[in-house]
């Protein structure tokens, strides 16, 4: 009987295990890739058979491609995701406190609306977007692109630091207007402090969704001093030859601050996603 | 330090049909102590809330002393509030918990901390002020939670079911000591709750609501002895008082063929059915010759000093439930048929239609 339960539970287990390691051949294989193709000498790229190990290390690629350009391209990719993050945050926490505090009337279309706005494709509202850029005088500039930015990620933001916020008990913040704090005080002071670890699983969403855009950049840049990361890539890619050990140095970079950020806030990260289930 | 008093406040919430409080009127003196009790749903927190400003008032004025704040936002109200989950807040240790509204109201350090000594003396809390909440028992969180009301030395006390998380014997131990801390402190304060034993106890008067309307007011021994209509009859007192439907008689009233004497001006107000009171200590048992209503006994509850016998009796041919308190070596058996009757002064008589008191 017993015997029965432990060899099923044992059959589980392996079915565990092979399901996982499925899925991380999936989600890891291509980094795994990148990252080997980029250590590799340009003769070992195309071998065939493919070799899935460099015999020979080489860190050339990386040399080749950290040129001043491409820190330069580096820098703004962070002030520019930075800034977004930033604002973003700013505008959302805001629109929070209307949303999700007071009764004000109209919050259900309000919401619906930012829902609807952001199931819009991007290259959708790229040309309303690069229009109205343009004659606001936005164009070429990182301020701008911030701005555009925010077009997808302020909807997103709204909507999970929403659900957050809402995971507040309303007590809470009556205590705190009891204790002397405006409606607003209690929402910035007591509310938005206790979300914080929601707040911050937001911000580093709104950051990678920033960071990894490249439609965007690509579009509303043209001068190459102020070209994000992902537009660097574009440059290696000639109409004749691709330098695919470079490619893939720069993608490999493109992967450091989201590995940082993870490794340093991946505890922030997953208490508030998983903060709205438990309640304290 | 200062009184309370709603003028004919009332709440309605938007898309509701009938108010959730309706033309409340009570004035609650200085220092007192006021229980707002009441069966789950009649509006007694939403009266506090309304007190505290938490909730809209949507008809009447409330009044602090004789300030009218019904427009005033809760943060200029001096109020204190303890709520039913106590909220803590979660980020910050015991002592900054209570010393929260103080800083705020700029009171300088030294004195934030001498205040929050004091209470957390008087709380049994100072091994704990450096804790953080979700590192406290229920008792000692609630414990903090009125340590946070007491060091403001507000006007009014506002408190919300703030036993209801506490295991029974906790619930006991803590009802006095928060109606003898009251008494210390002389804070005007209402109590919400919705367990009689607890509004009688506590409550210097206590007022019960029902359906957002305000029934009595009056002190716990007054509610018991003349409650003002069935309802209120029937929700103070535990067991509860035999309600028992009666028909007019001579110099009495009439149930299921026995007659029941109730005093003379009583007996001239009644006109038509009524339905009759009676508390389970008020019935006698007599011998069957004497004429008593026979109820059947179908339990037997064994207090050691006394017993509560519940039986059932025969209302012209619908069969009512009948509890009465019997004393230690007079206690019947199960199956056993005991007669009982009771006394013109400890009869309540209610008039059958609108429920109101008609017993003088
Ligand atoms: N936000 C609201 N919107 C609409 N109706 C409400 C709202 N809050 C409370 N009510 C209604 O108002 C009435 C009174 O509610 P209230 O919370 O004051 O009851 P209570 O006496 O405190 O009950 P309990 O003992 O269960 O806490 C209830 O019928 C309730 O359904
Ligand atoms: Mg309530």
């Amino acid at each position: 009987m017993s015997a029965t339960i432990a060899r099923r539970r044992a059959t589980r287990q392996a079915g565990v295990y092979v399901a996982a390691a499925a899925l991380a051949v999936f989600v890891l294989g291509p980094i795994f890739w990148l990252v080997t193709t980029s250590l590799k000498p340009r003769s070992e790229v195309f071998a065939s058979p493919p070799k899935f190990l460099p015999t020979e290390l080489t860190f050339a690629n990386y040399a080749d491609v950290l040129t001043p350009d491409t820190l330069q391209f580096f820098a703004n990719s962070v002030i520019v995701c930075l800034g977004t993050t930033v604002m973003c945050l700013a505008f959302s926490l805001l629109a929070c406190f209307t949303l999700t505090r007071t009764g004000t009337r109209g919050r259900k279309p309000i919401l619906v609306g930012v829902l609807v706005s952001q199931l819009l494709p991007q290259a959708v509202l790229l040309v309303p977007l690069y229009r109205a850029a343009d004659t606001l005088g936005l164009l070429n500039s990182r301020f701008g692109l911030m701005v555009a930015f925010m077009t997808f990620t302020l909807p997103v933001a709204i909507w999970l630091l929403r659900g957050f916020l809402m995971a507040i008990p309303l007590e809470l913040e009556e205590a705190a207007r009891l204790d002397g704090l405006s409606e607003f005080g209690a929402y910035w002071r007591v509310i938005v402090p206790l979300a914080k670890p929601g707040v911050a699983a937001v911000g580093i969403y709104v950051f990678f969704m920033a960071w990894q855009d490249f439609m965007y950049s690509l579009v509303f840049l043209t001068d190459a001093s102020k070209r994000t990361l992902p537009l660097g890539v574009l440059a290696l890619i000639g109409s004749h030859t691709i330098e695919w050990g470079q490619l893939m140095a720069v993608s490999a970079l493109l992967l450091v601050p989201i590995l940082l950020v993870f490794t340093f806030a991946q505890r922030y990260f997953i208490a508030g996603l998983t903060a709205g289930a438990v309640k304290g | 330090m200062a009184s309370v008093s709603y003028r004919g406040a009332e709440r309605l919430y938007p898309g509701g049909d009938r108010p959730a409080v309706a033309d409340l009127n009570l004035e609650v003196e200085d220092g007192e102590f006021m229980v707002l009790v009441g069966p789950s749903g009649c509006g007694k927190s939403t009266s506090l809330r309304m007190l505290a400003g938490l909730e809209e008032v949507t008809g009447g004025r409330i009044l602090i002393g004789d300030h009218d704040v019904t427009d005033v936002p809760p943060k200029e109200r001096d109020i204190a509030m303890v709520f039913q989950n106590y909220a803590l807040y979660p980020h910050m240790n015991v002592a900054d918990n209570m010393a929260f509204a103080l800083k705020l109201a700029g009171v300088g350090k030294e004195e934030r901390m001498a205040r929050v000594r004091e209470a957390a003396k008087l709380l049994d809390l100072e091994p704990y002020l450096e804790r953080k909440p979700k590192a406290l028992s229920g008792g000692q969180r609630q414990r903090v939670a009125m340590g946070r009301a007491i060091v403001r030395h507000p006007q009014v006390f506002c408190m919300d079911e703030p036993l209801s998380n506490l295991d029974a014997k906790l619930r006991v131990s803590t009802r006095t000591q928060i109606a003898a801390l009251q008494q210390r402190l002389g804070i005007t304060t209402l109590y919400v709750t919705h367990d009689q034993v607890e509004a009688m106890t506590m409550g210097d008067r206590v007022a019960v609501m029902k359906d957002g309307v305000l029934q009595q007011v009056d002190s716990p021994l007054r509610l018991y002895e003349r409650p003002t209509n069935v309802f209120v009859a029937g929700f103070i007192g535990s067991p509860a008082m035999n309600l028992l439907s009666a028909k007019p008689g001579d110099g009495g009233v009439v149930i299921d063929n026995h007659l029941l004497p109730v005093d003379r001006a009583t007996a001239s107000k009644i006109d038509g059915d009524v339905t009759v009171g009676i508390r389970p200590e008020a019935w006698r048992m007599v011998s069957e010759s004497e004429g008593g209503l026979p109820v059947r006994v179908t339990v037997v509850e064994e207090l050691g000093a006394d017993a509560y016998v519940y039986g059932q009796c025969d209302l012209d041919g619908v069969p009512g439930q009948v509890v009465i308190r019997a004393a230690a070596g007079r206690v019947p058996h199960k199956g056993e048929t005991v007669h009982v009757t009771s006394d013109p002064d400890r009869v309540h008589v209610f008039d059958g239609g609108s429920g109101r008191r008609l017993s003088t």
